[in-house]
């Protein structure tokens, strides 16, 4: 079973934003959706959470239809965007027994996580104050606390580590990379290559709302052939090639690397 | 062109330098501008259709003034009556002034460019009180140019006056609502300040309504009209009177008027620049950490139900504005129970039947706040379903204001059986009729939600307007049925099955 299975999901607004884009990632792939801005990857992100609905296309979640039943497939997904989904006018530990209530976790457990999740995200000394006065980095891990409670099997973020010190970023990629370690499937997206290269196993670029490359980094610098080449420059490579801005079904989305690639 | 003239594109260069005051207030004109979107057919014709209407009403208050002035023989009235006119746009004005200048503090929009700027504050404050000035403008003078407009007309061209007039009190008020909210920030502190001045706007926006319940109050049959002929003259009267002489358009009155009103509001502006800086920029750290509250143990729950309700209660009590807009619901309420004053004494359970409309528009507000959450992604990416939701919303609203009816109907409960009965009964149908009011216009939780998941409601902003409407009729509706009901009124049966078949009719998703 996947995690995730995207096929032929489209959306437009004034002009298309995702075209038939295809997706399959595997449980405990740590999988980078990277693009320019405007590529189409926070809408992909919000339909797969069920925060929009899809013009075309299916999203399956662990094998749940989750156009057919949000519900069960919401169960097991947690949403991080860039800016912190939080109140401020309330304190984590009221902010996360909120969340628990909403995800359903049984009030001892959630006692007991929250207490872990705080402890481990430095907030615990904080767990009474109001989030209001809280630094950016610090709402950023009150939500990821908040994201963390019911422990998903798929945690989705986009731009997570936008605006973070160099302190807390390395929290929260430790983090997540533990929580990939455990079994837990992670989609993100960044504009931070560095970060994209050294955490993900494997990577899909998109843009103008279509999957342009997918695969390994190794894959991805085979297919612009040049084996020494960073992440940066291997993204920078496939977005500048005409295939990027090709019409809709030239590309044929989903495709990983390796297959598009010249023989 | 001589040497030492400017050439008129230069001299509007040199007006427009930046940094002067001129070049700002530009600024912030470009920005309302483009705030308001004229750009609909549908918004120009509404425009129209209000400019006319107001015409309509203002060409019959003119004549009534006119005939009223005409019939007591001379200029003895139209001053007293411009006084008092002038009087109640001060009270709007003074309101919205006061709640403007609040907002104007602690708002940052682009304060913190403007303060990291080396413009002056003698710049900056004049500039945003002008902004203040405009909006507490709009509503009285909507209402009043109308009338100056229709009264020219009929022959009296020196109601033009009121072209001045307005702009010059406005100025004079803002001036005034800018020193009680610095004045307030200063003795209360920054973070209590904005509730209290929010509250302090919204009194002294009604403070007309209430003034003219005074008389009733005292219970006396005084003469105030034969009274005020009375004081119509003096040094006290001249000084009260100016504006209203000022409005009718007598030039000496109209001349000390302007001249003191924009004297003040330059010096206000000029001389509390620095204070106002000072002010605006403590304000920025109201938000800070607060002091650290003891901490409880805490107790989470396994259901879903206690954990929405609790988070929304908090969000409520901790809402910045709960207490002004409860006020602002309610104002109406309180001015009818004063004028009620001498039915309540004959009768208290009249007095018990204000609970009614009271729980009607607290449930009606909280529902409003509970509905629109600022975090909409977070609740519409959870695995519950969107009726779930709105239930649990609902009842947070709800229950409040239930409980402060059960309360009351439980007071009255060994004076009058029946009365207990009534005012639960009665209470417990307008609460609901309040929150499906709210729901017929914000069905679905949160902003994104409604932007996204579900296709916007068409005729959106009509219907707010229609909330507003149905929001009054479901509460005095609702109090009329009580009082019907407490009389064994069996027309009181109608009534109710009217408003009852009205919520019928909305279908709102509950």
């Amino acid at each position: 079973m996947t995690a995730l299975e995207v096929r032929g999901l489209a959306k437009a607004f004034d002009r298309p934003a995702v075209r038939n884009l295809d997706l399959t990632i595997a449980p405990g792939e740590f999988y980078g959706l990277l693009g320019p801005n405007g590529a189409g990857k926070t809408t992909t992100l919000r339909m797969i959470v069920g925060l929009l609905k899809p013009d075309a296309g299916s999203v399956r979640v662990f094998g749940v239809d989750a156009l057919a039943d949000p519900i069960a497939a919401k169960r097991q997904v947690a949403w991080l965007p860039d800016e912190p989904l939080i109140y401020d006018k309330l304190t984590p530990l009221e902010f996360l027994e909120f969340v628990a209530g909403l995800w359903g976790v049984p009030a001892a457990a959630a006692s007991a996580r929250t207490e872990e999740l705080l402890h481990r995200l430095e907030l615990w000394d904080h767990r009474a104050e109001r989030c209001e006065g809280f630094s950016r980095g610090m709402k950023q891990k009150a939500a990821l606390a908040g994201a963390l409670i019911h422990d998903p099997q798929l945690l989705i973020l986009d731009e997570p580590l936008t605006g973070l010190d160099a302190a807390i970023a390395r929290e929260v990629k430790d983090i997540l990379a533990e929580r990939v370690r455990a079994g837990a499937t992670i989609i993100l997206t960044t504009h931070i290559l560095d970060v994209a290269e050294r955490l993900v196993s494997r990577i899909g670029i998109i843009q103008g709302g279509r999957l342009l490359a997918e695969g390994t980094l190794a894959e991805l610098r085979g297919r612009v052939g040049r084996s020494d080449s960073t992440l940066e420059e291997v993204f920078l490579d496939l977005v500048a090639t005409p295939a990027g801005h090709a019409p809709a079904g030239q590309t044929p989305a989903g495709q990983t690397m390796a297959e598009q690639a010249p023989a | 062109m001589t040497a030492g003239t400017l050439r008129p594109d230069a001299a509007r260069a040199a007006l427009l330098r930046p940094g002067t005051l001129a070049w700002l207030l530009r600024h912030e004109l470009r920005l309302a501008v483009r705030t308001i979107k004229l750009s609909s057919t549908g918004v120009w014709v509404s425009l129209l259709l209000m400019v006319i209407l107001f015409h309509v009403l203002g060409a019959f208050l003119a004549l009534g003034a006119d005939h009223s002035d005409a019939g007591k023989g001379g200029a003895a009235t139209l001053p007293a009556i411009g006084a008092m006119v002038a009087a109640l746009a001060c009270c709007f004005m003074a309101g919205t002034a006061i709640y403007r200048a609040m907002d104007t503090i602690y708002a940052r929009g682009d304060y913190d460019l403007l303060l990291s700027s080396p413009l002056s504050p003698s710049v900056i404050l004049p500039a945003r009180a002008l902004a203040v000035v405009a909006s507490a403008l709009v509503f009285p003078a909507a209402m009043i140019l109308p009338i100056a407009n229709m009264g020219a007309i009929f022959g009296h061209p020196n109601w033009l006056a009121a072209y001045l007039v307005l702009p010059a009190l406005a100025l004079m008020v803002t001036s005034l609502a800018l020193m009680v909210a610095l004045v307030l920030v200063r003795w209360i502190g920054v973070r209590r300040a904005r509730a209290v001045g929010q509250v302090v706007a919204a009194f002294t926006g009604m403070l007309m309504g209430l003034a003219g319940q005074i008389p009733r109050l005292l219970g006396t049959q005084v003469d105030w009209m034969a009274r005020s002929q009375s004081w119509a003259h003096g040094t006290l009267a001249s000084v009260l009177l100016l504006p209203g002489r000022a409005l009718v358009g007598e030039p000496l009155p109209l001349l000390i008027l302007v001249v003191v009103c924009v004297g003040v509001f330059a010096m206000v502006t000029t001389r509390w620049g620095a204070t106002f800086i000072a002010t605006a920029t403590a304000a920025a750290g109201a938000s800070g950490p607060r002091a650290k509250a003891p901490i409880k143990a805490h107790r989470f729950h396994d259901t879903l139900g206690p954990a929405l309700r609790r988070k929304e209660w908090r969000l409520m009590r901790r809402h910045p504005q709960l207490s002004l807009l409860l006020f602002q619901q309610m104002s109406g309420a309180i001015i009818l129970t004063i004028s009620m004053q001498a039915q309540w004494r004959e009768e208290p359970m009249l007095l018990a039947a204000l609970v009614v409309p009271m729980a009607a528009f607290a449930a009606g507000m909280l529902a409003k706040l509970a509905l629109a959450d600022g975090v909409a992604d977070l609740i519409n990416a959870a695995p519950v379903p969107p009726k779930r939701l709105r239930q649990a919303k609902v009842e947070a609203a709800s229950i409040p204001p239930l409980a402060v009816v059960v309360l009351v109907a439980a007071a009255v409960g060994g004076v009058s059986p029946w009365g207990s009965l009534t005012l639960l009964s009665c209470g417990v149908a307008a609460i609901f009729c309040a929150v499906v009011a709210s729901l017929w216009v914000q069905p679905v939780t949160g902003a994104t939600m409604i932007n996204d998941v579900v296709k916007p409601a068409k005729g959106a902003r009509g219907k707010v307007v229609g909330r507003t409407v149905l929001e009054m009729l479901m509460g005095y509706g609702w109090m009329a049925a009580t009082v019907m009901m407490l009389h064994h009124n069996p027309f009181a049966l109608l009534v109710a099955g009217g408003l009852l078949g009205l919520v019928a009719i909305l279908r709102a998703p509950l």
